[in-house]
């Protein structure tokens, strides 16, 4: 395990584990980065870089390459999970314009940090995955959108690709076959929204970021309103790998809804921060106590979020037994979401959390949709007041009913996600809340008028708070 | 395209079957069924954007409930579908939907402007929850101009982003824009200086709550429910658009737009909805003028009338016919066009009447013409869903706004082509096909657009482009012709040459309707035809017939035939295209009188000058340039001068000539007079209006004519002037409405960047065309080796740009002389 940079944590400096493929093989995403030279990623030489382009190009129908994927099961990695060999097929075959690939390096969910290294330090291979996927959908353009605030990514990735074109692996005659390959690397200017697909295609047209109403889906009409592909870094980057070593190499790890290996970047409070290729399907437990090293001597496990800031908070050290992938977490009571996990010891308050939380999406909601626009708002100020010593047992109902006002009732799943959180604090973890509301002016005075009920588990839990 | 038929689908909503339209979101069918279903953002004319989420229903499919609820604004129906609007669900997703648009919003309906006809007022009293619960601070910000004719208050705006809509997808103006993000977010205008707002008033109506107001009728105008409205037509141009005339304490409260599917759906332009200040401006005349001598006296109007008539009779005395001109302008009503030919051809017995608003040129109109302007005309609804529009010599957004931008919207968002024939550019150069025929050259293009066409004769390079765009039309073709071709002085035959030219293309694409509409120079100019003011229209037996044309009433004139000159509401000396005829014409003739509106150049240099009321005092009908006949209603307001028919019975009066009758007797007689005349009686008249065919028993046998007139061009160091008609020209009903005070009208040399550059002329700097000095404006729409002025102004008579010696109607070469500033 090689070391890395050391990265700031709570204030506190851990040393950070830099990134390592736990599985050991040649194949997997980080095992063909090579930091020193990457001019070593080329055709024949080692380790193998760009054989499967060629592959493909030579030997491989478009339809073909999609059969592959899909036999592969891939799932989308950037959130939802959804099969890209599928999402591929949707692009109308016989569609006379232009095509294009988008690839999402927006990586904007707080607690994820996969695709700036993959940009980082293998950018070729996710060119060469953007190569595979623009046969596969016919298309001649990649943009690849990476966000505002990765300038090492962008100078990184922007090399790359031009070491491609001067090798003629990009342009106008792909390895002398002839065939047309674009890849543009686009930056976006800082707002997590884009990250959504159809903000992130307004956003490479030029315009506001805002998401924009499906139907129609981008892959019938996305970006200047042509057939569009749009992909997760992490997704693209695994294409290479299930050409060159076959779908049933994929399919032999992780779990049978969830085939393959995926990049988990982990958070908070362990002691290795850091992220790790592991299968699908490795107990949470692992990822924590074996990669990330454990949490801080003496502490215990108050609550994880398995998927990045978006998900529910799982309660408790039963967190430890959730097998991480898309159904384990689920029946944990989370999502697996980008995988980004992030560890809460007993030393953290959730309202403090959920308050950052909530400031990070009333930052970043687009104002398009009024209950994310207003409710993320006011959802920010109550926790606010509730920390500043101003909150009353009305404000578990009423974040209650915001949040149902804002769940799936939003226009894009933004909304959703700053709603599930605050949810799962709410239900979950309503015992933080009342510490801060019974040390408040305004719930004590409403108690001295005889007024103080109305908590969320109902009136006797009020009564013996008052009896307390 | 073509019209095409409107298909059903049968859902089930709250247990009934309902059928919808297939191809609209349900919230319209439902809301128009009577489904109460809040909304804010959607609008018929923008696309869904789904931002309120007040919208939401219970959607299933075959019985099986989809998990989350559904806008209604943003899906269509379908076979197997059921609908929920009343379960739990829905009513409590709108309480809370409600509650979050309230949170910021202040309460004081009481002093806001929209309290009484706002979507915000109306949904919260319906389906809100009676109480706040946000207790947090609000946000506000405070209140800034639009541009010049709105306002916002931030408080109040619920980000719908309607307004942002409208600017981006209808009228394409980017004016407003949403700025920043989440609940910072805020509505910002971003006005061009240099164009003026065409649309932007419609914002003010489409926004869901008092955010956007009107600047001059804020806080000023008292609330929605004190005034009576009036269904009333704008009069600023022909296309017919239906307004709301609102009085208050007899007085103009506003104008807004009333909603006619068939004409404007609903939209509104600038010029006509914030002209209304004109009407009660203080400085319009009540009194009549008497200028004696060089000597202006104010006298009652019935005084003036008394004298007015002892002159007239002496005069009918010595010269018993054929001795007063008569001239009348385009707003007035077909009624009052009745009353005044009746005055000209009965009490006056004179042929020299001719209506303002030139059409067939100086040679007047003839049967031939008069066939040609009236064949293949066809309603708006068929012009915007044809597979393609022509317009030839005729910027639309400029000459019939509200049509100009709803052809605008179809052709950008339903892919319609668009065909302009034009001599500059226009606002739908980015989305349209366009062919520059080079000023003057207009008839030598259609001819040799036809003869390409048919593959016969001489052609042009410009004709052959145009031909080639035209060989296939698609199912429909509708050919609109405006300003360009009246102000020809080849009219006539540009006219009917566009009558070949349709016949080609329906050649060209057999199977293929091909339609032709004039876009008029003024509001009823359709109507003046109607009532005979161009040449005999109707049953036989109806008067002397007219000679043709105003330029040859005015040549009479000058001549010294005519002893007395009668202009009604037409500003001749600025805009007949020949200034120095109009100036010799009333240098010539001892008695000249104006009625009209307001004061202008030709009023003060008539002897007489009495008041009329404007197109809001009266009752009567104006027919559009789709041929629909609609009702001018007068508005709840006072008035204090007649009507023109009331002018001239009470001069016939005071002639001893009797009574000529009034406006409903002109109507019974345009209704005998006219078979295709809508049947309705005046008092009954409906609302939308009535389209007619009209028909006239012409002895009119066109041949086709195909040689080509010869090419016409600038010499070396000329500039063709190309006077073009502007919305905002300057119009009494617009001089005199003091909010256009604040908006800059464009009386300037617009001219291309390069020719600018050759003659050392800067943006700014004031230049002379003529007789006239303008302000050149750098414009890279106008075509180089051209010069664009406005065809009329009081301030700097365009029509006088070239000097003596002006002769023909328009169209003039003209040294420029650059002078720094
Ligand atoms: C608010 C929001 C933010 C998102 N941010 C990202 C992101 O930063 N990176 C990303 O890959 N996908 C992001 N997504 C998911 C994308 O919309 C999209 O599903 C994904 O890029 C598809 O790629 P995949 O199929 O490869 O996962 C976001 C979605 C939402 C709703
Ligand atoms: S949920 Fe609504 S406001 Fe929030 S980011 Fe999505 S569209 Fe924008
Ligand atoms: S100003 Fe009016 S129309 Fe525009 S976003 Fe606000 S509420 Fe909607
Ligand atoms: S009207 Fe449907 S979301 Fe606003």
């Amino acid at each position: 395990m090689a070391k890395g940079n050391p990265i700031l944590m709570n204030g506190i400096r851990h040393e950070c584990i830099t990134p390592v493929s736990a599985l050991d093989n040649e194949i997997g995403i980080r095992s063909l980065a090579d930091y020193e030279s990457k001019a070593r990623y080329v055709p024949d030489g080692k380790p193998g870089g760009y054989r499967a382009i060629q592959h493909v190009l030579n030997n491989m129908s478009p339809e073909q390459v999609i059969d592959e994927v899909k036999a592969s099961g891939l799932r989308g990695k950037g959130g939802a999970g959804f099969p890209t060999g599928l999402k591929w097929s949707f692009v109308p075959k016989d569609h006379p314009g232009p095509k294009y690939l988008a690839i999402n390096g927006d990586e904007g969910e707080p607690g994820t940090f996969k695709d700036r290294y993959i940009m980082e330090d293998c950018p070729h291979r996710l060119i060469e995955g953007a190569m595979i996927a623009m046969h596969a959908i016919g298309a001649e353009q990649t943009y690849c959108y990476i966000r505002g605030e990765f300038y090492d990514s962008l100078r990184l990735l922007d090399d790359a690709v031009k070491e491609c074109y001067a090798k003629g692996y990009l342009g106008d005659n792909v390895f002398g076959t002839g065939k047309r390959m674009h890849f543009q690397v686009h930056t976006g200017a800082g707002a997590y929204i884009c990250g959504e697909e159809t903000s992130m295609l307004s956003s490479i047209e030029g315009s506001r970021g805002h998401p924009k109403m499906k139907p129609p889906f981008p892959a019938i009409e996305g970006v200047f309103r042509k057939p569009t592909i749009i992909n997760n870094v992490e997704s693209i980057a695994c294409a290479p790998a299930i050409i060159d070593a076959g779908a049933g190499w994929f399919t032999a790890r992780g779990t049978e809804k969830s085939p393959g290996i995926k990049i988990v970047s982990v958070s908070g409070c362990v002691r290795n921060p850091g992220w790790w290729e592991i299968e699908y399907g490795t107990p949470i437990g692992v990822i924590v106590n074996e990669l990330a090293g454990g949490l801080l001597p003496g502490r215990k496990l108050k609550g994880l979020i398995p998927g990045g800031s978006s998900c529910p908070v799982i309660k408790g050290e039963a967190a430890y037994d959730v097998p991480f992938d898309y159904e384990g977490c689920v029946a944990g009571g989370s999502m697996l979401g980008s995988a980004a996990m992030i560890v809460l010891d007993d030393s953290i308050d959730m309202v403090g959390v959920m308050r950052n939380f909530s400031k990070f999406y009333a930052h970043e909601s687009c104002g398009k949709c009024t209950p994310c626009r207003e409710g993320t708002r006011w959802m920010l100020q109550i926790h606010q007041r509730i920390l500043d010593g101003g909150g009353t047992m009305e404000d578990l109902d009423l974040l209650i009913d915001i949040i149902n006002g804002i769940e799936a009732k939003s226009f894009c799943p933004l909304g959703d996600a700053a709603a599930w959180p605050v949810r799962s604090a709410v239900e979950r973890f309503p015992e933080d809340y009342i510490a801060w509301i019974e040390k408040s002016s305004r719930f004590n005075a409403l108690k001295e008028n005889g007024n103080g009920s109305a908590s969320p588990a109902g009136s006797e839990e009020a009564a013996e708070v008052e009896a307390s | 395209m073509a019209i095409k038929d409107i298909e059903y689908v049968t859902i089930e909503v709250d247990g009934k079957p309902v059928s919808l339209r297939k191809d609209k979101p349900i919230l319209w069918g439902l809301r128009d069924q009577g489904f109460d279903i809040p909304y804010f953002c959607a609008h018929k004319w923008l696309d869904p954007l789904g931002a309120c989420r007040m919208c939401m229903v219970k959607v299933s499919w075959n019985g099986k409930p989809m998990p989350k609820l559904q806008i209604s604004c943003a899906i269509t129906p379908a076979e197997g579908m059921s609908v929920e609007t009343r379960v739990d669900e829905v009513l409590t997703a709108r309480r809370e939907q409600l509650e979050f648009h309230l949170i910021n919003h202040p309460l004081e309906c009481p002093v806001c402007d929209k309290g009484g006809e706002c979507m915000l007022q109306d949904q919260t009293y319906e389906h809100g929850c009676g109480e706040g619960r946000y207790t947090e601070n609000k946000k506000v910000r405070s209140d800034r101009q639009m541009n010049a004719y709105i306002q916002i208050n931030y408080k109040r705006c619920i980000h719908c982003k309607r307004c942002v809509g409208f600017t981006d997808e209808i009228d394409n103006s980017h004016l407003l824009k949403m700025v920043s993000r989440g609940a910072e977010s805020w509505i910002e205008s971003y006005p061009t200086s240099d164009d003026l707002p065409y649309f932007s008033g419609n914002v003010i109506d489409i926004c869901p709550v008092g955010a956007l107001t009107a600047t001059n009728y804020r806080f000023t105008m008292g609330r929605p429910w004190e005034q009576e409205l009036t269904a009333s037509v704008a009069s600023l141009d022909s296309t017919g658009t239906n307004i709301w005339l609102n009085g208050r304490l007899g007085h103009v409260a506003r104008i807004i737009p009333r909603e006619n599917e068939a004409v404007d759906v609903g939209m509104l332009d600038d010029a006509t909805r914030f002209s209304w200040e004109s009407i009660d401006d203080p400085s319009r005349l009540r009194k009549a003028l008497v200028h004696d001598n060089g000597e202006t006296r104010s006298v009652k109007l019935a005084m003036a009338q008394e004298l007015l008539a002892e002159k007239l009779s002496a005069i009918l005395e010595e010269h018993p016919s054929d001795s007063v001109g008569v001239i009348a302008g385009g707003n007035r009503t077909t009624e009052e066009y009745m009353s005044l030919r009746h005055f000209a051809t009965r009490v006056l017995d004179t042929r020299w009447y001719a209506f303002g608003e030139d059409l067939a040129g100086p040679e007047g109109m003839s049967e031939v013409v008069l066939d040609a302007l009236l064949s293949g005309a066809t309603s708006i609804e068929h012009i915007l869903a044809a597979s393609t529009i022509l317009t030839i010599g005729t910027d639309l957004w400029e000459e019939a706004p509200v049509l100009g931008l709803r052809a605008n919207v179809e052709v950008r968002k339903r892919h319609r082509r668009l065909v302009n024939l034009r001599s500059h550019g226009s606002k739908a150069d980015d989305f349209a096909t366009y062919i520059d025929y080079g000023y003057g050259n207009l008839l030598r293009t259609v001819r040799s657009a036809t003869n390409a066409l048919l593959g016969s004769g001489a052609r042009t390079p410009e004709g052959d482009r145009l031909a080639d765009s035209l060989r296939q039309v698609g199912d429909d073709c509708a050919i609109l012709y405006g300003s360009e071709v009246w102000r020809d002085p080849q009219a006539r035959e540009v006219i009917v040459a566009i009558q070949d030219l349709r016949d080609a293309i329906r050649r060209a694409n057999p199977d293929c309707a091909v339609y032709s509409n004039a876009v008029y120079p003024s509001a009823n100019s359709a109507g003046a035809l109607l009532a005979g003011w161009f040449t005999k229209f109707g049953r036989p037996g109806s008067g002397k017939e007219s000679c043709g044309g105003i330029g040859k009433v005015l040549k009479a004139a000058a001549d010294g035939q005519l002893k007395a000159l009668f202009i009604c509401d037409y500003d001749t000396l600025s805009r007949y295209p020949d200034r120095q005829l109009v100036e010799k014409a009333l240098k010539a003739t001892g008695l000249t009188v104006y009625a009209g509106s307001f004061g202008n150049p030709t009023s003060t240099h008539c002897s007489f000058h009495l008041p009329l009321g404007t197109w809001a005092h009266f009752d009567g009908t104006v027919v559009s340039l789709e041929w629909r006949v609609q009702k001018r209603r007068r508005g709840q307001i006072d008035s204090v001068a007649p009507s023109l028919s009331e002018l001239v019975n009470g001069i016939s009066g005071d002639m001893q000539r009797g009574f000529l009758g009034t406006t409903e007797d002109m109507y019974s007689q345009l209704r005998h007079n006219l078979e295709f005349w809508p049947r309705d009686e005046f008092g009954k008249f409906p609302y939308k209006g009535v389209l007619v065919t009209p028909r006239a028993k012409l002895n009119a046998n066109r041949s086709a004519v195909s040689e080509l007139p010869a090419e016409y061009g600038a010499g070396a160091g000329e500039l063709v002037v190309i006077p073009k008609s502007f919305l905002y020209n300057d119009r009494d009903l617009l001089a005199n409405s003091p909010v256009f005070g604040k908006v800059a009208m464009p009386f300037h040399a617009f001219m291309n960047p390069a020719d600018m550059q050759a003659q050392g002329i800067s943006d700014g700097d004031t230049v002379a065309i003529g007789g006239i000095t303008l302000t050149a404006k750098e414009r890279d729409w106008v075509r180089s080796g051209s010069v664009v002025v406005n065809d009329f102004c009081h301030t700097a008579p365009a029509n006088s740009a070239g000097g003596p010696g002006f002769t023909s109607a328009g169209i003039k070469k003209a040294s420029l002389a650059g002078s720094g500033a």
